[in-house]
């Protein structure tokens, strides 16, 4: 148990996040924005409405941001509404069933000030959109994004306590896979680690086999020997992600598999010395497909043998996306996001590493402490 | 049983064919096509996200952990799944449903208007089955774009109509998910005791259900002396004389179901132990009035008679009393006092009772076939 007070985001950061906000409305022209969460989350999609309130959403929910006056935040299931209430200084809360969430947040806008802009709309359902009068109006879903782009002290804690929860995870993924257990029990234990240790939520990949083509989902086959398991473990930590990827043998690895995943430990190596501010993120993939592409597998550096080269992580923004050679973002300073070159080879499977960074001046700052390096044990 | 959506489904992802064998799937879908060719229609389309999939999952045995899918069903051809995501996991997917067609896409609507034209039925009429609800506005306002002459017809009354019928897989999947939440009760009564984290808790608790092959599980729980409603959990120490309501869910092989009970930490108080007993009584009166015929609105006036107090109902009311439950985590028939829905035998309902009398509260709960 990690016997820390939680990481606290203040009202006074909330607030100057609000007042952020404000300032880019107004240059925008817009007077009133609504912010809807659906709230499905998404681990690789930010939450707006999270971002400028610090209420993880049991149901949908709509903020109404006017350039004065406090937010007005709507609040589903109603029942929900005292929840909010102690953790939303900020706003005024009103309560609304699923019925009549979008016609209270419709009618908050009827009596707020044109012109408005709605943020979250692509998540509003038939049903929604239906019940809700402002669903033609023009979307605004950059000036959130782009403001949360560099994490605040704050975030940035919160992420690397996830790290840290990651970390203890894989180990505990390292202490029980045994011959004979099934995967979703090996994924039980890992994430029962996490959850113990605080974590909220996980997204979690966990799958072995004698030549994996990617990492799946748990099922529940069992544990044979020689297996190499994959995992990419992702857990939350008061709404924010860290993910770490690694590889686990069980029984003594091939020659072959020792040398692809020191491929992939050089590619990391050179995708981190990429990660540097006012680079481009494309850097970042170019420099671990060329790693890739020197050790002989470069025509493996695309879709289906992988995915990307990293990507940002949920719920503040996830700016840059996706780590990929066609372009990116300019890296800033604060910037958090996995840095993974998970790769498929066809002499051994997919093999993969990859660690939570925030971009610092001279050099990234790995959060996820777990070395970079082949695990196994004996069988 | 409404609380945090999670960003992936956490646990087991197979298919068990004991349990939910190939030839009841292939008589559901017999079943969808004879309701399909009722309703005077090409074909019906299934739509599903990770949240809410049971339409989908009833006729595919397939459910996205994260994102979207649908099933194309017509009334001859072979069903098609279509799954959001990239090529790479087409593998993984496959052995989650018995449906051999499994395509990806990236864009629901531009793929669904796909599949329609190669079918045949870009001038069909097209029933949908879970769109409603479900499907984001943007992309169903791309998809009439892109084949304007479809005719979209909702179809989920006749698709709820159809599944009034419970299989035997149905049953069978809801007891052994009954009895998954049993034994995690059996653990939180060992684990919830004076000074334990409830993070640490919790986790032993959602432990044994993922090892007992839960695809996903969900915990509502009381936040504390000062914080007696139900909430997400979140980590603190348990002392002597708090009071634990815990509500959890769990789905078995599509199958959710749910249960709550109240936990005493060390001794029990009086006033919490008489309101305790007070939720219990309510859900028994609840059962025993949930019988094949009954309105929704009769169970649930079982509950105010067993209760006698309109303010205590009142805040029960706030959290619900009741709905069906299975491939839906939350479905019909309502439980309330102006319910109208009419139950069946052999329908699945989840009951339950939330207390709060000053600052003790109770929470009763279970999963029963009417």
């Amino acid at each position: 148990m990690i016997l820390d007070d939680p990481v606290l985001v203040s009202e006074t950061e909330l607030r100057g996040r609000l007042d952020r906000v404000r300032a880019e409305m107004a240059k925008k022209k817009i007077a009133t924005l609504a912010v809807y969460d659906s709230a499905q989350h998404d681990m690789t999609s930010m939450d707006e409405l999270f971002y400028l309130t610090d209420f993880y959403a049991v149901g949908p929910c709509w903020l109404v941001l006017q350039l004065e006056g406090r937010p007005t935040l709507f609040v589903s299931p109603a029942w929900d509404a005292p929840r909010a209430k102690r953790l939303v200084s900020h706003a005024d809360v009103v309560p609304a069933d699923a019925k009549g969430l979008m016609q209270a947040a419709a009618g908050a806008l009827a009596q707020a000030s044109p012109p408005f802009a709605l943020c979250g709309g692509d998540a509003l359902s038939v049903r929604a959109a239906e019940s809700f009068a402002g669903f033609a109006l023009p979307g605004e879903n950059e000036i959130i994004p782009r403001l949360a782009a560099v994490k605040s002290p704050a975030e940035v804690a919160r992420i690397a306590r996830a790290a840290e929860i990651a970390d203890a995870g894989f180990a505990t993924l390292c202490q029980v896979a045994r011959v004979g257990l099934r995967e979703y029990e090996l994924a039980a234990e890992v994430e029962a680690t996490m959850k113990s240790l605080g974590a909220s939520d996980n997204f979690g990949l966990i799958a072995g086999g004698s030549h994996n083509t990617a990492v799946r989902g748990a099922t529940e086959r069992r544990l044979e020997a020689g297996d190499v398991i994959v995992g990419e473990i992702t857990p939350a930590f008061a709404g924010y992600h860290a993910q770490l990827c690694r590889t686990f043998v069980l029984g003594e690895p091939t020659p072959k598999t020792v040398e692809n995943f020191n491929i992939l430990i050089e590619a990391e190596r050179r995708a981190f010395a990429a990660a540097l501010p006012g680079q481009s993120s494309s850097a970042i993939a170019e420099a671990a497909n060329q790693v890739i592409t020197d050790g002989g597998y470069g025509e493996f550096c695309r879709p289906p043998y992988m995915r990307t080269r990293g990507h940002g992580l949920g719920r503040g923004s996830v700016l840059p996306g996706d780590l990929d050679p066609e372009g990116g973002p300019t890296l800033e300073e604060g910037m958090t996001f996995v840095i993974h070159p998970n790769q498929y080879f066809p002499d051994t499977g997919y093999l993969m590493l990859g660690d939570t960074v925030v971009i610092e001046r001279a050099r990234p700052r790995v959060l996820t402490k777990t070395p970079a390096k082949l695990f196994w044990r004996a069988v | 049983m409404q609380t945090v959506h999670t960003v992936i489904k956490h646990g087991a992802l197979f298919w068990d064919e004991d349990l939910v064998p190939a030839a009841l799937l292939q008589s559901r879908l017999e079943n969808v096509r004879s309701a399909i060719s009722a309703a005077g229609d090409a074909a019906w389309i299934f739509y599903g996200d990770a949240e809410r999939c049971g339409a989908l999952a009833y006729v595919s045995h397939y459910f996205p952990r994260i994102r979207d899918a649908a099933v194309l069903v017509t009334l001859d051809a072979p069903p098609i799944v279509l799954v959001n995501g990239g090529g790479r996991t087409l593998p993984s997917i496959r052995p989650m449903t018995w449906i051999a067609d499994v395509r990806m896409f990236a864009s629901i609507s531009k793929k669904l208007a796909e599949v329609l034209t190669e079918q045949g039925l870009a001038q069909a009429r097209v029933g949908t089955v879970g769109a409603v609800e479900t499907f984001p506005a943007r992309e169903w306002s791309a998809l009439t774009r892109a084949v304007p002459d479809v005719t979209f017809v909702p179809r989920d009354a006749e698709f709820a109509h159809l599944r009034r019928k419970k299989d035997a897989a149905d049953l069978a999947v809801a007891q052994r998910a009954s009895h998954v939440l049993e034994a995690a009760f059996a653990v939180a009564a060992t684990v919830l005791r004076p000074g334990a984290s409830t993070s640490e808790a919790f986790a032993q608790i959602e432990r044994s259900m993922r090892l007992a092959g839960a695809e996903d599980v969900r915990i509502l729980t009381s936040g504390g002396p000062e914080n007696n409603e139900l909430a997400p959990p979140v980590e603190r120490r348990l002392e002597e004389g708090d009071t634990v309501m815990l509500f959890l869910g769990v789905e078995i092989q599509r199958y959710w179901s749910e249960a709550a009970q109240t936990f005493a930490i060390g001794m029990p108080n009086a006033q919490a132990e008489n309101l305790a007993s007070r939720a219990r009584a309510a859900v028994d009166a609840m059962e025993a009035a949930a019988i094949a015929g009954a309105r929704g609105s009769t169970v649930a006036a079982a509950a105010r008679k067993a209760l006698g107090d309109d303010g205590l109902l009142t805040f029960a009311s706030s959290y619900g009393l009741g709905h069906g439950i299975g491939m839906d985590v939350e479905d019909v028939p309502s439980i309330a006092l102006d319910s109208e829905d009419v139950l069946n035998a052999g329908t699945a309902l989840a009951l339950h009772i939330v207390l709060k009398d000053g600052s003790a509260c109770a929470i009763a709960g279970r999963t029963i076939i009417t």
